[in-house]
């Protein structure tokens, strides 16, 4: 019964071929698109309710349609292939695995938005990756499906593949503009928004690997097929990023909406060790609130029953932490990668991660005091909701929750001047 | 026209008029780091902080689109809150040097500090240590410590200087303002880097250490470096100028000066000619004054006089009535030999005089070397201008004249011409010792006014025209009493008949300056390339915004 969409062709052997996609009928559905209207494209994609991938979860076909109609300038379409939340791994299988889905996504897409420019921001650290992504572009180009006349249509479309340098923020979609137009990936303020003022000024559409290379099976079966899938505003399948302390990480495809129960025990294989049972779930990456032992065992991931339960689906990366982890060396752990990766603009970003970090981390190695603890309620509060763009936030929700759920380790800790575990995990 | 409500205040808007600036009108001050009106909107001090009714989460006033209805509060007690969290961010890492900075008296986040502050320091651990005396440029030094990161600098360099020498390194708290290696900040308007940066992070190499600012004290003048007349504001403390910054004029030179205005100060604190000399000695400028009336009244008007194209509009008013109506002399020219300077789009003129256009409207341009070596007068007198220093050659012309006299600001190779051959030479007063006015390149007559007392018994140009007019008994003019009364009396009563000259109403010359309707169709011609009164605004890709801006 597992429905399987953006994973089926993953184990085929040179399942990044064309000659192998297009033996499963790849680019079949492309040429059917290409007989629709571009707004019935769009129309189809509203209808199957499909969310972005990358973390915020909006609607893929209501952002389509916020390009304005009358536009004298060019489209473009930017994929985001980023892939730099902590725990998030998927995008990665969608390219190296099958890398043409993407691609026939991509073609549909930039028909439905009437873009004939799509860049692919792939990060810097995905060098294989990247190399069996560009094999795929070179062959659709050669095959006629990429170019100047895509498969004799008469309508050009070409894609470039864009490596970034290894920053978290140019995966945030208009720090990504700005580095792809050769600057320094300091995200944009908005108003104006990317639909309106995008790349190189145009209108510019941003997406997740994820979320195009679910369109094809969309035009394929419908719209309202897609939309039975899941539960609710939660259509569809998802790759559930699994890492941690379980039997056997790695991405799993699942339905929106598969309790957590389910997706640990059925497809990773369980936890790590017996003797070590659960202590906590972040469930969406890291820049998510984190659920508890108990909290999580109930929770079904998807958008809604997440939100729910105070926290967020964000990629599906779900990084599951066995008892005997230090929580407070977890946390400082994240602390570092938000006071690292603060691209330094915005004032409680750029000096509130770093000061956050800091006290974190002296909390754990011994040196912090209690007032200082009591502070860093205060200091994120200050952080929340006043910057450009959410990275303060996705700073702030783990720093938060942690205190929140696992206080008590946190007063262990400055009672003992430490942590008072030899090893912060076993 | 927008209507929207800001605390207490009602107000229309403009339809892209920025918040903070709509707010400033009505007179509340909304704290700010990163926004300037001159420069795009980077939204990244978050100081800004307001709340607009309906919006569940504070938002930064630079980017909130102004909608008809929409209401503002700046003063409730969850902004100023998030205004107190913002600051103590900003002071994390800051050095506290107040005692030693530069800009104390004149930084914002000493302002916002005593005003939205005054919280105890919650910090107990080492500060992010950041270098300090880096030298950036010819102008210009940075201490990182001090830098609250609002990019203002870089922008400028960005979009108004067009030269991208400034950016951020690193990242995160790690972030630094710095120059590419081998890539100084040397754009010539370097300088105005630090008057936009809001705290003591980029400093005058030239101010730094001079002055306290609360010592200062400031008047409004015009830059006399080149024909563009850029406004500026004189700080003077001790009689002596400290510094030259920029005035706003949204129709002349925006928020900006070039570099080159900047220190041209030095000339009017330094080798100042202070009292008259006559024949090698040191004199009263009564005494000094009467010998040469009596020397040009038994020249009956052989004689030839050149000015300077720096001397102001009414100076050269009355100059040129004196040597033309009431003592007519052989020749009357107001030209200079001191070379252009580049020319740009964006303020520089390539003439280095502020008067050029009156010169040319009162027809008194001509050539220097052929008027001096070939006028067959008598006796000259040089007024304002540098002819030797500029072409040492000349020097030989003046040994042709029985009688040399000077009026002069600075020791220059001409004074030390004059006074080599025992002629007369007198103290000139510079513009930044009396009131006046400037026509720049484009016809806008622009005002000046005092700022120091004259060095030593120096006189004005149209004081020492009035004067000599008075010794020669050949007229006393104008009337009035006071400065003002006699500058209005000047344009009223001595445009020449039959010039281009507009009737000027001294007293109400408005704030920008304005471009009168000159009186013959045809313009004065000019040489200058690109000279039309449009392109004041051609360096600026849009229309200039309003509001001024510190
Ligand atoms: C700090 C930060 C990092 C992000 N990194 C990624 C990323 O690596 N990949 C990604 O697809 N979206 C990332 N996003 C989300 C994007 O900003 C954007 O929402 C997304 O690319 C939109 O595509 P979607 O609607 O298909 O999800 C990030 C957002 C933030 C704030
Ligand atoms: S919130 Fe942080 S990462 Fe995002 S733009 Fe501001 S400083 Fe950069
Ligand atoms: S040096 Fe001054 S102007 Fe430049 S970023 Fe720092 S504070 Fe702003
Ligand atoms: S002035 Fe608005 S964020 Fe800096």
């Amino acid at each position: 019964m597992t429905q399987r969409i953006l994973s089926l062709h993953f184990d085929n052997t040179d399942s990044h071929l064309l000659a192998t996609y297009e033996r499963e009928g790849g680019y079949r559905i492309f040429r059917k698109a290409l007989q629709m209207q571009p707004e019935a494209v769009v129309e189809e994609v509203k209808k199957s309710g499909l969310r972005g991938r990358g973390g915020a979860g909006f609607p893929a076909g209501v952002k389509w349609g916020f390009i304005p109609k009358d536009t004298k300038r060019p489209i473009y379409l930017c994929i985001n292939a980023d892939e730099s939340e902590p725990g998030t791994f998927k995008d990665r299988y969608i390219m190296e695995r099958d890398p043409h889905m993407l691609l026939e996504g991509i073609l549909i897409t930039c028909w439905a938005i009437k873009s004939s420019d799509c860049y692919i921001y792939i990060r810097g650290e995905y060098e294989s990756t990247r190399k069996v992504l560009q094999a795929a572009v070179d062959e659709a180009y050669e095959a006629g499906y990429l170019g100047a006349d895509v498969t004799g249509s008469g309508w050009r479309c070409d894609v470039t593949i864009h490596k970034g340098a290894g920053a978290y923020i140019c995966g945030e979609e208009t720090g990504l503009l700005e580095s792809l137009e050769g600057k320094k990936g300091y995200p944009r303020i908005k108003p104006p928004f990317p639909a309106v003022v995008g790349l190189f000024q145009c209108p510019t559409i941003i997406n997740n690997v994820e979320t195009i290379a679910s369109v094809p099976w969309i035009l394929e079966h419908g719209g309202d097929a897609y939309a039975a899938i899941g539960v609710g505003k939660s259509t569809g399948t998802k790759l559930f990023c699994m890492s941690g302390h379980i039997q056997r990480p790695g991405v799993y495809e699942a339905p929106l909406g598969i309790p957590f129960r389910e997706m640990l025990h059925d497809y990773a294989g369980g936890m790590r060790r017996a003797d070590r049972p659960l202590k906590a779930v972040i469930p969406g990456g890291s820049s998510v609130p984190v659920l508890t032992a108990a909290e999580a065992m109930e929770a079904k991931l998807d958008y809604e029953s997440l939100a729910e339960l105070g926290t967020m689906l964000g990629s599906a990366g779900v990084i599951v932490i066995e008892e005997g982890t230090c929580m407070v060396w977890a946390l400082a752990t994240l602390t570092r990668f938000y006071a690292d990766e603060s691209c330094g603009q915005c004032t409680p970003c750029r000096e509130g991660t770093g000061w956050v970090n800091d006290i974190i981390w002296r909390i754990e190695k011994g040196g912090a005091t209690a007032d200082e603890f009591a502070m860093v309620q205060n200091l994120t509060d200050n952080m929340t909701g006043t910057t450009i763009c959410p990275l303060a936030d996705a700073c702030v929700m783990p720093v938060k929750s942690f205190l929140k759920k696992f206080g008590h380790e946190f007063e262990e800790h400055l009672q003992h001047g430490g942590c008072p575990q030899t090893q912060p995990v076993g | 026209m927008p209507k929207i409500r800001i605390d207490e205040h009602e107000l229309e808007v403009g339809q892209h008029e920025n918040l903070i600036d709509a707010a400033r009108r009505v007179g509340v001050h909304i704290p700010h780091f990163c926004y300037h009106p001159a420069l795009t909107v980077a939204g990244n001090c978050r100081q800004c902080l307001v709340e607009v009714e309906g919006v569940p989460k504070p938002q930064i006033a630079c980017n909130t689109p102004l909608r008809d209805g929409m209401v503002v509060h700046t003063k409730s007690e969850a902004i100023q809150e998030a205004r107190r969290g913002v600051l103590e961010y900003l002071l994390l890492n800051h050095p506290i040097d107040c005692p030693i900075c530069d800009q104390a008296g004149e930084c914002r986040l000493q302002e916002y500090y005593m005003s939205h502050g005054l919280y105890e320091s919650r910090r107990n651990l080492d500060k992010v240590h950041k270098p300090k005396m880096i030298d950036l440029g010819p102008l210009v030094t940075l201490d990182a410590e001090r830098c609250v990161l609002c990019t203002r600098c870089v922008r400028f360099c960005q979009e108004v200087a067009g030269t991208d020498e400034l950016y951020v390194k690193e990242r995160g708290h790690e972030s630094t303002i710095t120059t590419f290696p081998g890539r100084p900040l040397e754009n010539p308007y370097s300088g105005n880097v630090v008057d936009i940066c809001p705290v003591g992070a980029l400093l005058s190499k030239d101010f730094r250490f001079k002055s306290r600012v609360w010592w200062l004290k400031q008047a409004d003048s015009v830059c006399t470096s080149c024909a563009r007349g850029c406004n500026i504001r004189i700080d003077h403390h001790w009689n002596q100028v400290q510094r030259l910054v920029p005035r706003y004029n949204p129709d002349v030179n925006q928020h900006w000066m070039c570099d080159r205005g900047r220190v041209e100060y030095r000339s009017i604190n330094e080798h100042r000619v202070t009292e008259a000399q006559l024949g090698g000695r040191t004199t009263f400028l009564s005494d000094a004054l009467g010998h040469a009336c009596e020397r040009l009244e038994q020249l009956d008007g052989d004689v030839v006089v050149l000015l300077s194209p720096k001397l102001a509009n009414e100076d050269l008013l009355v100059l040129q009535h004196l040597f033309r109506t009431l003592y007519p002399v052989k020749q009357l020219v107001a030209a200079s030999l001191e070379p252009e300077q580049p020319q740009d789009e964006i303020l520089r003129r390539a003439d280095p005089h502020p008067n050029t256009w009156m010169v040319r409207a009162l027809g008194l341009a001509g050539d220097v070397r052929e008027f001096l070596r070939r006028s067959g007068a008598r006796a000259l007198l040089v007024i304002g201008d540098d002819p030797i220093g500029w072409d040492p050659s000349l020097a030989d012309a003046l040994d042709g004249y029985d009688m040399v006299a000077a009026a002069l600001t600075n020791h220059n190779a001409t004074a030390a011409a004059v006074l080599e051959r025992h002629g007369c030479l007198l103290p000139l007063a510079t513009h930044a010792e009396y009131a006046g006015s400037f026509t720049n390149f484009e016809g806008r007559v622009q005002r000046f006014e005092p700022a120091l007392s004259p060095y030593g018994s120096a006189l004005a140009g149209y004081e020492l025209g009035i004067e000599i007019a008075a010794m020669l008994r050949r007229g006393f003019w104008p009337d009035g009493e006071s400065p003002e009364q006699v500058l209005s009396a000047i344009w009223k009563q001595l445009l020449p008949a039959g010039s281009d000259l507009p009737e000027v109403d001294w007293e109400n010359v408005p704030q920008y300056g304005f471009v009168p309707t000159w009186r013959r169709t045809a313009r004065p011609r000019s040489v200058m390339v690109g000279d039309t009164a449009d392109d004041a605004h051609s360096w600026y890709g849009h229309a200039p915004k309003g509001g001024a801006d510190g």
